[in-house]
């Protein structure tokens, strides 16, 4: 491990909701301020914050750091914010590592948020915004057809069945009935999610997560200031690797079958944590769960192999036949995901990493893995399907 | 340089003209809410940080500084006077097309409050740094920032 | 834990609590550049342009100004078959703002023959008319274009890719 030792001892989050009376620096309050109570400290023991935020066009803000940062604690203090599209929520927290792992700050303040009922008509007319505008906005685009050919190269390619996938969606929304910020928790059957509408072939409506409002914040400090505050270590999560990395941002150059930036970026957080055997059977023991990015429900198992948690093609059926279950194996996305709490873009992917330290601590409440967990991973992906950020942490007694 | 509306295009190179569908419907908050229903009632609410004995205006759910949260008990009608801190005349649209009637942007500090606040100065012939500027309500009140025409001097 | 924020409903949301709606009134006209000028230039005369990299030798669909993988420039264009093989498509029953279709487009990505990389070319459309049975990955496609007068120099220059038959 590289630098300073880094831990995360607190998080906040707000519900996630379609849409939120309160605007989004209140949004970031609420979450901000529940980190700081949950760590026992005050805004004046903060020395740097960190904003994450998707585009500005959700929330209808331009510079939206500039706009958030009195609600994100940030006033007088150096403040900054960092933006990979979907990769936000994870990349904060790295942020928030390098900003202490290097000594330039000791004790930080992070908060991701988004509040996409903003934009109008819906937030497909914001995303239009994100295709190139030469060769490809004339063709009348919806985001949902670029994850559409997706899939369907990753189905093509494997020789998934649907339902297989499908189970994706049935898993992570039964899960999010025990989360408490969770917009969708629901029980569903594999045929009801087979059955839903089909909007761009193969991607159904209960294969899409729900565009919400919503904000989750963590405190991330020095080895020196936890032992300072006296913060007991199993209220704590150590960083224990980070890694991002970014494809072509010509994606139809790309084979969308298999995120390579993942596996790379995966690569890159386990060799920092000193885990240099990356088969999947050594992982899925080293590592007690997973958080990746579910978006969409193929999405979790496309970047479980890009993770090397799996091998090329093997993570659907693991998932059909229940080894990522909550109480299974190796639980995957115990927090119910994007699919089933809801995907406030860089809120969403801030609460997967929230509830890797909920996870490592004790404190998932109803959704607390059943077994020991020593070590949990975080993982989102943005941008137009180019950029894998991962966050591994481990409890604060794991040497 | 003087904002222009776009007109001139350039020959030698290729551009694809577009715009983005979209609008923001924003929500007024918790706090703004406030405000802008006692705009609606002819008051101007703000609200102070006991602790940071600091008035915010318009009111916040929150103290910057100290982080504490301001919660119902916190609002006060502050008065409808206040000090004019700076100005602005302006005399071009968004569009950069030039106003037949240009008009004052001011920062007002309204008194027993710490913060400035942005609004139109208005009826005022010659505008003063420092002179006293007085709240003129609009008689079609709908809970909006239009519900004050402006600041007019004193 | 208890969390906090105020769910509203569409109604609530839209009309009931007080709220500012803004349009914003912004139009854009992006240059399109060395390459992409050359290649929609390019659709306007009925012609596919690809660019060679003199460094690593690869061609690629759409053409650029410099290679992402050398970081160097990339000025050798090459007039590329009007056929590919589609490298994945769906059955869009969504359009752009989020309304439903009946009757499905076929938006694909198209790997362009003569391309070095796979897959190598753009998204279009492959003719909606099409019995969907017969629409697959790895299908071989050729460009249909609109007519000398319908091009201005656009990527609808191409009205859709057919299905070859065998």
């Amino acid at each position: 491990m590289k630098g300073k030792k880094v831990g995360m001892v607190s998080v906040g989050l707000t519900k996630f909701m379609r849409r939120a009376k309160e605007t989004p620096k209140e949004l970031a309050y609420y979450s901000a301020k529940m980190a700081l109570d949950n760590a026992g400290i005050t805004r004046k023991d903060v020395d740097g914050v960190i904003i994450g935020s998707a585009p500005d066009a959700f929330d209808g803000v331009h510079q939206k750091h500039e706009y958030l940062t009195d609600g994100s604690g940030g006033f007088n203090l150096p403040t900054m914010r960092g933006y990979v599209g979907g990769g936000t929520g994870v990349f904060s927290p790295i942020q928030g590592w390098y900003s202490v792992a290097s000594g330039m700050n000791d004790v930080v303040l992070i908060t991701t948020e988004e509040k996409m009922s903003t934009i109008q008509p819906s937030a497909q007319a914001g995303f239009l915004t994100i295709f190139d505008n030469m060769i490809e906005r004339n063709l009348g685009p919806n985001l949902v057809w670029i994850f559409a050919l997706e899939m369907k190269r990753y189905m093509e390619k494997h020789g998934i069945p649907k339902e297989h996938i499908a189970s994706v969606s049935v898993k992570n929304k039964g899960n999010a009935l025990d989360h408490p910020s969770a917009m969708l928790g629901q029980k569903l059957t594999i045929e009801q999610v087979m059955n839903s509408e089909v909007l761009a072939d193969p991607v159904h409506l209960l294969d899409i997560s729900p565009v919400a409002d919503g904000a989750v914040s963590f405190v991330m400090m020095s080895e020196d200031k936890i032992k300072e505050f006296g913060i007991p270590l199993d209220q704590v999560a150590w960083v224990d690797g980070v890694g991002w990395n970014v494809d072509t941002t010509i994606w139809t150059n790309r084979d969308l079958y298999y995120p390579k930036y993942v596996e790379k970026a995966a690569k890159q957080a386990y060799n920092m944590a000193g885990q240099k055997d990356h088969s999947p059977e050594t992982l899925r023991k080293w590592l007690s769960f997973a958080e990746p990015y579910d978006p969409f429900n193929y999405k979790e198992l496309h970047h479980l192999e890009g993770l090397q948690l799996f091998g090329k093609g093997e993570a659907p059926r693991a998932a059909f036949e229940g080894v990522t279950a909550r109480d299974s194996d190796f639980p995957v996305t115990p927090s119910g995901g994007l699919l089933g709490v809801g995907n406030p873009i860089a809120a969403a992917a801030g609460m997967k990493a929230a509830e890797v330290y909920l996870q490592l601590t004790g404190q998932a409440g109803k959704r607390q893995i059943p077994k020991d967990v020593t070590r949990g991973l975080a993982q989102a992906w943005g941008d137009l399907m180019q950029v894998g950020t991962v966050l591994v942490m481990k409890g604060g007694q794991v040497q | 340089m003087l904002p222009t509306k776009r007109n001139a295009k350039h020959n030698s190179v290729r551009e694809v003209e577009g715009s983005f569908p979209i609008h923001f419907h924003y929500t007024a908050g918790i706090s703004t809410e406030k405000f802008f229903l006692g705009l609606k009632e002819k008051k101007i609410l703000g609200n102070t940080c006991a602790t940071c004995n600091f008035t915010y205006l318009p009111p916040k759910i929150f103290c910057e500084d100290c982080f504490a949260e301001l919660g119902n008990d916190t609002y006060k009608e502050v008065p409808q006077t206040g000090i004019l801190e700076s100005y602005t005349e302006i005399y071009y649209d968004f569009r950069g097309d030039k106003l037949e009637t240009p008009y004052f942007l001011a920062l007002i500090k309204v008194d027993e409050t710490d913060t400035m606040f942005y609004h139109k100065l208005i009826d005022t012939e010659n505008p003063k740094i420092g002179m006293k500027v007085s709240a003129i309500w609009n008689d079609d009140r709908k809970g909006s920032i239009h519900d004050l025409n402006g600041f007019k001097g004193i | 834990m208890e969390l906090r924020g105020t769910k509203l409903s569409n109604d609530e949301f839209l009309n009931k609590v007080l709220s500012v709606t803004y349009y914003p009134e912004l139009d854009y006209a992006w240059a399109t550049g060395v390459a992409i000028t050359k290649f929609l230039n390019g659709l306007k005369e009925g012609v596919i342009y690809g660019t060679k990299c003199n460094e690593c030798s690869r061609v690629v669909c759409p053409p650029r100004m410099f290679c992402e993988e050398c970081h160097t420039p990339m000025n050798e264009y090459v007039e590329l078959p009007q056929t590919g093989i589609i490298n994945t498509f769906s059955l869009a029953y969504i359009r752009t703002d989020a309304t439903r279709r009946d009757k499905a487009e076929i938006p694909a990505v198209i790997d362009i023959d003569g391309t070095t990389i796979s897959p190598s070319g753009f998204l279009h459309l492959i003719n909606e008319d099409t019995p969907h049975d017969k629409v697959k990955v790895n299908a071989k496609v050729k460009a249909v274009w609109k007519s000398p007068e319908e091009r201005k120099g656009d990527i609808t220059d191409i009205k859709y890719f057919d299905i070859m038959e065998d």
